[in-house]
């Protein structure tokens, strides 16, 4: 009996120190830092021991890549491109001869009608991203949408050079870039032995492995009509992408209606097909974000081309404030909504 | 025999040991989700700028930030804005009033950034 006492004291001692350690194990302190490139604030969050080194080398590679991008950088290879436009070839950065032919790909999957680069002469008619937006007449948006076709992108992987085959025609990045460099983001994190990160590219979301408690990273879903920052869920998600294109940033109203960011590159205005966000995740960032504009071909047709990729989950909130989320997610995103507005529909 | 095992200043400890570790456990859990502190960090181009915590605020203040792009921000007991900016499109102005942790208010041409940080953020990272 003595024994026992002599064990029951050290035990009863012991318990009281983890419960008062417990909640500071196991928590790391992240590096954090904040960039400004891609017309967009980038945070980062990386843990262990070469984080500082690792953020510092993608903050780096993020502003090599936006000069190199950005569709008005002079001296960038974007803006060489779209110069020479029906002139032939010209000679780009490697990176950039890869970027292209993701995009490429990724047209593909819906044959142009949900993501094309070349919708770049739209994007500039419509003054999207500007501080005057503006509704170009018809006809001009007639004869701009015959100018895009993303099959009018001829890359040579050989001599890492790409041309755009008629006069005016034009490619940006925007809708591609932020997803490329996630995923960029992610190989350099790797590449240092940094086994726990986050980036977010203005919204892009990547993350590496499991939070450092091994738990999953909780990503919020933003509320299309509320604050910015108010949700309306939560998805968890390890060494994945979530992308949103929504309909409530950078729209414009004008005589009453309601011009999202996101032009139709088959009709050349606005998209407008009931949707007002679409997110997806998947574990490459680039496609993920190629995949969001699924937003163009509304619900029925959009889900059908999350389908036929098969290589991403997704979430649907449609005007009416019905949030549509694939098989996959089921137990993985959780409806967070204080508006108490909209209605989870599970299994789309 | 049982009762036999501890006498009375054994139980005693036991049971306050018992109710320490319940306190401490309670006070983890509870008190992270009930505790309002609310500070508020301002940040340009990555660098601090100013820390404030919100619930220790009297009197209303404000901030007047002049490199490159003039912005005032007003800092009040329990939330903080921007007030004035003379960035182009008055995102940043807009935003209104930060409340709670995880809120944010950015200005990219100034790339100032409020935050208003704490432990009890429902979400690690906000996708839009």
């Amino acid at each position: 009996m003595r024994n026992m006492k002599k064990l029951i004291y050290p035990l009863l001692i012991l318990s009281l120190l983890v419960f008062l350690t417990g909640c500071d194990m196991g928590r790391q302190k992240p590096v954090q830092s904040e960039d400004f490139a891609l017309g967009t604030i980038i945070n980062q969050q990386v843990y262990g021991a070469n984080a500082n080194k690792a953020s510092e080398e993608v903050s780096a590679r993020i502003k090599e890549l936006d000069a190199l991008w950005t569709i008005n950088s002079p001296g960038g290879d974007i803006n060489k491109l779209n110069n020479n436009a029906g002139q032939g070839y010209v000679e780009l950065n490697p990176e950039t001869v890869s970027i292209l032919m993701k995009a490429r790909k990724i047209s593909d999957l819906s044959g142009g009608a949900a993501f094309d680069i070349t919708v770049a002469p739209l994007v500039k008619a419509w003054g999207i991203g500007t501080d005057n937006p503006q509704v170009p007449a018809d006809d001009v948006v007639k004869k701009l949408v015959s100018l895009v076709n993303y099959q009018d992108v001829l890359v040579d992987e050989a001599t890492n050079s790409a041309s755009l085959q008629k006069t005016g025609q034009m490619v940006d990045l925007g809708g591609i870039a932020k997803g490329y460099i996630g995923d960029i983001a992610i190989e350099i994190y790797k590449k240092n032995g940094i086994t726990s990160a986050f980036a977010n590219l203005g919204g892009n979301v990547v993350v590496l492995g499991n939070k450092p408690d091994g738990s999953a990273w909780k990503v919020g879903i933003q509320n299309p009509r509320g604050e910015n920052g108010e949700i309306v869920g939560v998805v968890e998600v390890a060494d994945q992408a979530v992308v949103t294109s929504g309909d409530y940033q950078r729209y414009f109203i004008k005589d009453g209606k309601r011009y999202c960011h996101i032009i139709d590159p088959h009709t050349g205005y606005p998209a407008d097909t009931g949707l007002m966000s679409v997110t997806i995740i998947a574990s490459s960032s680039t496609e993920a974000d190629g995949m969001s504009k699924a937003f163009v071909l509304g619900l029925e047709k959009g889900m059908d081309l999350v389908k036929r990729y098969g290589q991403a989950e997704a979430i649907f909130i449609t005007n009416d404030k019905k949030i549509y989320v694939t098989p996959g997610l089921q137990g993985k995103f959780h409806l967070e909504d204080a508006t108490n507005e909209y209605t989870y529909i599970q299994n789309w | 025999m049982n009762t036999r095992i501890f006498k009375i200043g054994d139980k005693i400890l036991i049971v306050s040991i018992a109710i320490l570790a319940a306190v401490f456990m309670v006070w983890n859990t509870v008190g992270v989700s009930t505790d309002k502190k609310l500070t508020a960090v301002i940040t340009q181009n990555g660098s601090l700028i100013r820390q404030i915590n919100l619930n220790d605020l009297n009197n209303p203040e404000y901030i007047y930030l002049n490199e490159g792009i003039n912005q005032v921000i007003l800092a009040e007991k329990g939330r903080i804005r921007f007030i004035e900016s003379d960035c182009p499109n008055q995102t940043c102005v807009k935003t209104g009033w930060l409340t709670k942790s995880g809120d944010r208010a950015v200005c990219i041409p100034s790339q100032v950034v409020i935050k208003i940080v704490g432990d009890n953020e429902q979400v690690d990272i906000f996708a839009y």
